[in-house]
């Protein structure tokens, strides 16, 4: 029943969906192409797969005290810009043609447990995006090198990478992942418990808390790969506590959200 | 099919929307919901259906509390004011979606619904660009299809014209004789006399008068 449930959501919301991936995809390419012209001016090198994953997921640096920061505009578009792909869909079908999917699915938990699934696919359509149109712009530029510190350190204020192989693999593939879909189900849950703006709200919190705030416990920090071990000898930011961290607001907002879908009264 | 209605109250932001409505109804029968506006009888059809929660009372479909055992009537067909569709979807795509969750219905019974309800099956045009006599007609072949046991309409002859409300009554009949629970609301009193078995008025929330037939 949850898999008719989920291909139900993802045939539903496609075709809305669609043009939002498009429109993501076409706005990376041209940051992506944007950024390599910058990097062959300046330094006569073309951008490699691996320099746009770090130009990509940056962040800013980790703030200190009495210090002046711009925030990123780019890395908090990308993040709003996820909120919005998965933020309005579930509350709005629960209110229009996802009423008769409820009702002939005849269990409330299983159209809740569908949408959490159809969130996550999500989210990981969201990445599967952002990486293919990475490596679009690779292959016509600098194809699939290791990251260049020359570009990393023009792009990132003279930055420089501590840790590369696995830790880059990690911090800049898999838990900007998992990080997503733990913001993601939870902006969902709040969603549906309070209302669809609420959610949004809870994105802005998260993203706000991540720049101003440098802690292992602030979601959004490890979806800065400056603040990372990546970049950052000694920082704060651990693996363990991003999977804990990620497990424990994803299982809470799961639950949170199974139970209150047995009790919310659906009105038109 | 068989449904019980007992003491089911609701208040919504201090507003008492139901009040303590009780009520029997059995299969093979027709039963009409008359009322003003705001008078609580979408309301009541949102609770026998489980979208919502009665404050108190319970409503048992054969046998089956629900909120408790059951979150919704097992063989449920429904109509509940504005219908909402998949937009960029067919009318036959849409039922087939729907279709899709509990994979009961044929083909041809979903096209033989909609040519019922005066839609051509093989229209390619989508939803969005229906008009609003359209997606009634939509909503009902929805609630009607995988001929279900319990079948709730919610002012379904809105919009459409005599020919199609003579059609859709017609099919109502037709349910009804084949042994289904059929609950209608509508502002109109001739139509619901034409049809119903029974009528129940509403007004602030109660049953103030049943006439049988």
């Amino acid at each position: 029943m949850n898999l008719k449930i989920i291909w139900y959501d993802i045939r539903a919301v496609w075709n809305e969906n669609k043009i939002k991936y498009a429109v993501l995809a076409v706005f990376i390419m041209l940051a992506c192409v944007c950024c390599n012209h910058s990097c062959k001016e300046a330094l006569s090198v073309d951008m490699g797969f691996w320099d746009y994953i770090i130009w990509n997921f940056r962040g800013m640096k980790a703030i200190r005290k009495n210090q002046y920061i711009v925030p990123n505009a780019y890395w908090v578009f990308i993040w709003l810009y996820l909120a919005v792909i998965v933020g309005v869909y579930p509350v709005k079908d629960l209110h229009m043609a996802g009423q008769q999917i409820l009702l002939k699915s005849g269990n409330r938990k299983a159209w809740w447990f569908g949408k959490v699934i159809w969130n996550i696919l999500s989210v990981l359509g969201f990445y599967l995006v952002l990486y293919l149109s990475v490596t679009a712009v690779s292959i016509v530029t600098g194809g699939f090198k290791a990251a260049q510190p020359e570009v990393t350190a023009f792009l990132l204020e003279n930055e420089q990478i501590e840790n590369e192989g696995t830790t880059l693999y990690i911090y800049a593939l898999v838990l900007p992942v998992i990080i997503s879909i733990a913001i993601s189900v939870t902006q969902m849950m709040i969603a549906v418990v309070f209302q669809s703006m609420m959610g949004y709200i809870w994105v802005c919190f998260i993203l706000a808390a991540g720049i101003f705030v440098y802690s292992p416990y602030s979601l959004g920090n490890y979806l800065m790969l400056m603040r990372t071990p990546v970049f950052m000898h000694g920082s704060v930011l651990n693996v363990l506590w991003a999977v804990m961290l990620s497990i424990l607001f994803t299982a809470a907002s799961v639950a949170i959200g199974s139970i209150v879908i047995e009790k919310k009264n659906i009105y038109s | 099919m068989y449904l019980e209605i007992q003491n089911i109250s609701k208040t919504i932001k201090g507003n008492k929307v139901l009040d303590d409505i009780s009520a029997s109804m059995e299969c093979g029968k027709i039963y009409g919901f008359r009322g003003q506006n705001g008078s609580g009888k979408t309301m009541l059809m949102r609770c026998i259906c489980g979208l919502v929660i009665p404050d108190n009372g319970a409503i048992i479909v054969d046998g089956d509390e629900l909120g408790k055992r059951i979150s919704f009537p097992e063989s449920l067909g429904a109509l509940i004011e504005n219908p909402g569709f998949i937009e960029h979807y067919s009318a036959l795509d849409n039922m087939r979606a729907i279709a899709s969750i509990k994979g009961i219905a044929l083909e041809n019974e979903m096209r033989e619904i909609l040519q019922e309800v005066g839609l051509d099956p093989d229209e390619k045009k989508s939803v969005k660009k229906y008009s609003l006599g359209m997606r009634q007609k939509l909503g009902i072949a929805i609630a009607l299809m995988e001929n279900p046991e319990l079948i709730i309409l919610d002012e379904p002859f809105n919009a459409l014209d005599e020919k199609s409300v003579e059609k859709v009554k017609k099919i109502i009949k037709q349910r009804a004789e084949a042994g289904a629970l059929i609950i209608v609301s509508c502002h109109d009193r001739e139509i619901l006399d034409q049809i119903a078995d029974s009528i129940y008025y509403m007004e602030e929330g109660k049953i103030i008068r049943n006439e049988k037939k």
